[in-house]
């Protein structure tokens, strides 16, 4: 546990939230449906753009989110969930994972493309698993409970998952 | 007392519909009783509603001890339906969340999941102490497996036709269900289940007479197609939901299917998005399954005399090779249904359109006026490759036909195959509609998709076919028309021959045209909220209302909110202000200006291109 680094994504929503995401990241953001994802750059920094909703965004970003977008004045929230975080994983632990996993149509984690998120049950720990590029490197990103963190870590330690080692989004 | 339970032999019943499949077990419900039965994992559960309007309450208990009760309010939460339904929205779950059955076919469509079991106080309080109830029931046949009773069992009520009203208040009516309509339930783990055949003879559920409830249990293994009973006129039969011949392509690539005019459509497709078809539709190219219009053919020496009194266009102009876009009207000129006629000579022709009644009507007009001409369905799937490339790909398959001009049809092969190809849509974009004989769609599918693939083709669902034909501003039925609105409300005023000697409607819509109660208009709404279906239109800082939404989304390519509506004509002029009611109507209005029905290339640039 701890050799976590614990990483703690932004979210915003609200009824600008694509006004929001489109003032910050362009207009590329139109093309994305929920659940899918791009890689960007705000102010210098690389970031991760996830659609959940139509006006319902996560954002991979190391800086301030909310003062950028307090300076829109727009009808939204921007906040990093108290009770979420997010673990990073290699890719290739990917199959392992989707075997044990389970998830409701019309999503599929068999095959999740890059780009690409979906909801799931890992036995039983809910989590949205997302396949996107970190600097470069194709990478599962698995966001789930603070509070099951620890569970998640037991369970990715297991035999099935003996091969996985941990890295963070940010180090 | 418990009924006694026993396999039946499945001849026996004859006022039944024959199994579907193997049976194992089978149960007649008598009147007024109720039983309790094993059902294993896999195994699928028919109950029939044997003579028809009789309610029959289901009751299933999984978990390894019945412990895991079916729960309807986690079912309705974790759904997004009032009742499970055949389709995506088909589980009922138990109070642990845990899927216990599946709708896997459901020929009635109008079930309770919001009231109890009826209960012995339900019949007090109207004046019946001591009158049986389902609940009591429930409760006499599962005390053998230990289940403690319940003054009332909250249940799924198949057949049961409640519904709530505008202010709040659940109401019952005599059940929809036919005699032989039935449910077919897909078990997902091993149950004890308990279904009824309500007692109820005081009030309307089951016709103030209640009957018999057949139960059928088939053997695990077997394979039911996921189907809905639709019903469209009295005289009609009962029609199941079926795939189309691309249904098992597109089956490939997302669950994500809905009924649609009695055929499974795709509304996206998995890890694609409505937003990804949308734009490869407007920028590339889009392949999308519109196999649910009806096809009839016209044939006879009086063919075009029975479209040209039918039809709203004027077929004099139309010919061979030529279709047109227009509608079938009635006499008080509302819309029976759009459409397109095809004119493969003045003896034959083709109409493609959305209802099942349009060959009865058409028949109808053609045996009043004692006219030779037969009106047949014809059995052809439709793709249609719709987008600014559709010409490109379409090409590698048929360099003829992509030369086609708008509007214009032809009769081809690609690839061996038969196809009529014609150069309509409903995206607002260049593109082609291409009917085959169902056999062969699947290789069409695949044909179309490889051509299209090396230019970024994408398959299109529903959702992203909605969104661009509101922002092109056509019509759909039961939103924009039906039999009650004319074509100059619904903004085809223009598909309406006037010049035409005769049609049908024609005296009706001389006096419409002069003032319609409303107009169609589009309009674009300030910010990025989304108005809806049915939204009241108001008079700018006003409390009266001028119209209502028809229609609406999010239009990607103008970067705003749109919409449809139908106005009253003093407010349907292009850059007047309104305002939609939002939510309720009053908790929060939006300005929006008045534009063309088409907010999106009005001047229809694009597919004359």
């Amino acid at each position: 546990m701890n050799d976590i680094t614990i990483y703690h994504p932004w979210d915003m929503a609200g009824v600008d939230g694509l006004v929001a995401a489109r003032a910050l990241f362009g207009e590329s953001v139109d093309y994305l449906a929920p659940f899918q994802s791009m890689e960007t750059v705000l102010g210098g920094e690389a970031c991760s753009v996830l659609r959940l909703c139509d006006r319902n965004f996560r954002i991979t970003y190391p800086g301030p989110l909310d003062q950028i977008l307090s300076e829109l004045k727009l009808q939204l929230w921007v906040k990093q969930l108290e009770w979420m975080r997010a673990v990073v994983l290699p890719v290739d632990c990917l199959p392992a994972i989707a075997a044990q996993a389970t998830t409701k149509a019309p999503h599929r984690l068999q095959p999740l493309p890059l780009h690409c998120a979906a909801p799931a049950q890992i036995n039983p720990i809910p989590a949205l698993l997302w396949h996107h590029p970190i600097d470069n490197w194709p990478t599962l990103e698995v966001h789930l409970a603070y509070r099951q963190i620890a569970e998640f870590w037991d369970r990715i330690q297991s035999p099935t998952y003996s091969s996985v080692s941990l890295t963070t989004a940010h180090t | 007392m418990t009924t006694t339970l026993r396999a039946l032999p499945t001849d026996r019943f004859i006022d039944i519909p024959p199994p579907l499949g193997q049976v194992v077990a089978e149960y007649r419900i008598l009147p007024g009783e109720a039983i309790a039965y094993p059902v294993a994992a896999g195994q699928y559960i028919q109950i029939v509603d044997v003579a028809g309007s009789q309610c029959s309450d289901f009751l299933a208990f999984g978990g390894g001890d019945h412990s895991d009760p079916l729960d309807a309010t986690v079912t309705r939460t974790l759904t997004g339906v009032a009742v499970p339904q055949a389709g995506l929205p088909g589980k009922a779950f138990s109070q642990s969340m845990q899927p216990l059955t599946e709708v896997i076919q459901d020929t009635c469509g109008r079930h309770d999941s919001f009231l109890l079991a009826c209960t012995a106080r339900y019949y007090e309080e109207a004046g019946y102490p001591g009158h049986p109830s389902c609940s009591d029931n429930f409760n006499r046949v599962l005390a053998p497996y230990g289940i403690a009773p319940r003054s009332g069992w909250p249940a799924l009520n198949f057949f049961y036709n409640t519904s709530i009203d505008c202010h709040g208040a659940v109401g019952f009516e005599e059940s929809l269900s036919r005699p032989g309509d039935y449910v077919l339930l897909l078990a997902h783990q091993d149950l004890l289940c308990a279904s009824s055949a309500c007692p109820d003879d005081i009030d309307p559920a089951n016709g103030w007479q209640p009957t018999p409830i057949h139960v059928r249990i088939y053997a695990a293994g077997q394979v039911f197609g996921r189907a809905m009973g639709r019903r469209v006129a009295a005289d009609f039969p009962l029609r199941l939901t079926q795939d189309s011949a691309f249904t098992p392509a597109i089956r490939q690539l997302t669950d994500d299917l809905a009924e649609y005019n009695g055929f499974w459509v795709p509304r996206s497709f998995a890890h694609q998005g409505d937003q990804a078809e949308y734009w490869a539709l407007r920028q590339r190219a889009a392949l999308m399954d519109l196999s649910a219009l009806r096809k009839f053919e016209v044939q006879g020496s009086d063919a075009f005399t029975l479209l040209q009194y039918a039809f709203s266009r004027n077929l004099e102009k139309v010919s061979p090779g030529q279709g047109a876009y227009g509608c079938l009207l009635n006499p008080h000129g509302g819309i029976v249904d759009d459409g397109i006629v095809f004119c493969f000579s003045p003896t034959h022709y083709r109409y493609v359109g959305n209802c099942d009644t349009d060959r009865a009507w058409l028949g109808q007009i053609a045996r009043e006026q004692g006219w030779s001409v037969k009106v047949e369905v014809v059995d052809r799937h439709n793709l249609a490759i719709q987008g600014p490339l559709s010409r490109d790909i379409l090409k590698t398959q048929s360099p003829e036909a992509a030369a086609l001009g708008y509007f214009r049809f032809m009769e081809t092969q690609v690839q061996g195959i038969s196809v009529l190809i014609s150069r309509t849509g409903y995206t607002g974009e260049l593109g082609y509609e291409l009917f085959v004989e169902p056999q062969n769609g699947a290789v069409l599918w695949d044909l179309l998709m490889q051509a299209g693939q090396p230019v970024g083709l994408m398959p299109l669902g529903m959702k992203a076919l909605d969104r661009a034909r509101i922002e092109a501003g056509l019509l759909a039925m039961g939103y924009e028309f039906d039999d009650l609105i004319s074509p100059y409300q619904a903004g085809i005023g223009w598909a309406v021959a006037m010049k035409k000697p005769d049609f049908i409607g024609k005296a009706a819509l001389e006096e419409i045209r002069r003032h319609p109660p409303r107009v169609a208009v589009g309009l674009v709404l300030e910010g990025p909220e989304v108005a809806a279906h049915g939204q009241p239109v108001f008079a700018a800082g006003q409390r009266w209302r001028v119209g209502h939404i028809t229609s609406a989304t999010f239009s990607p390519m103008l970067n705003a909110s749109i919409a449809m509506a139908q106005v009253v004509p003093e407010y349907a002029e292009a850059g007047m202000a309104v305002e939609v009611g939002m939510l309720d109507g009053l908790k929060r209005r939006i300005p929006a200006t008045v534009g063309p029905l088409a907010a999106f290339d009005p001047t229809k640039s694009r597919v004359r291109v």
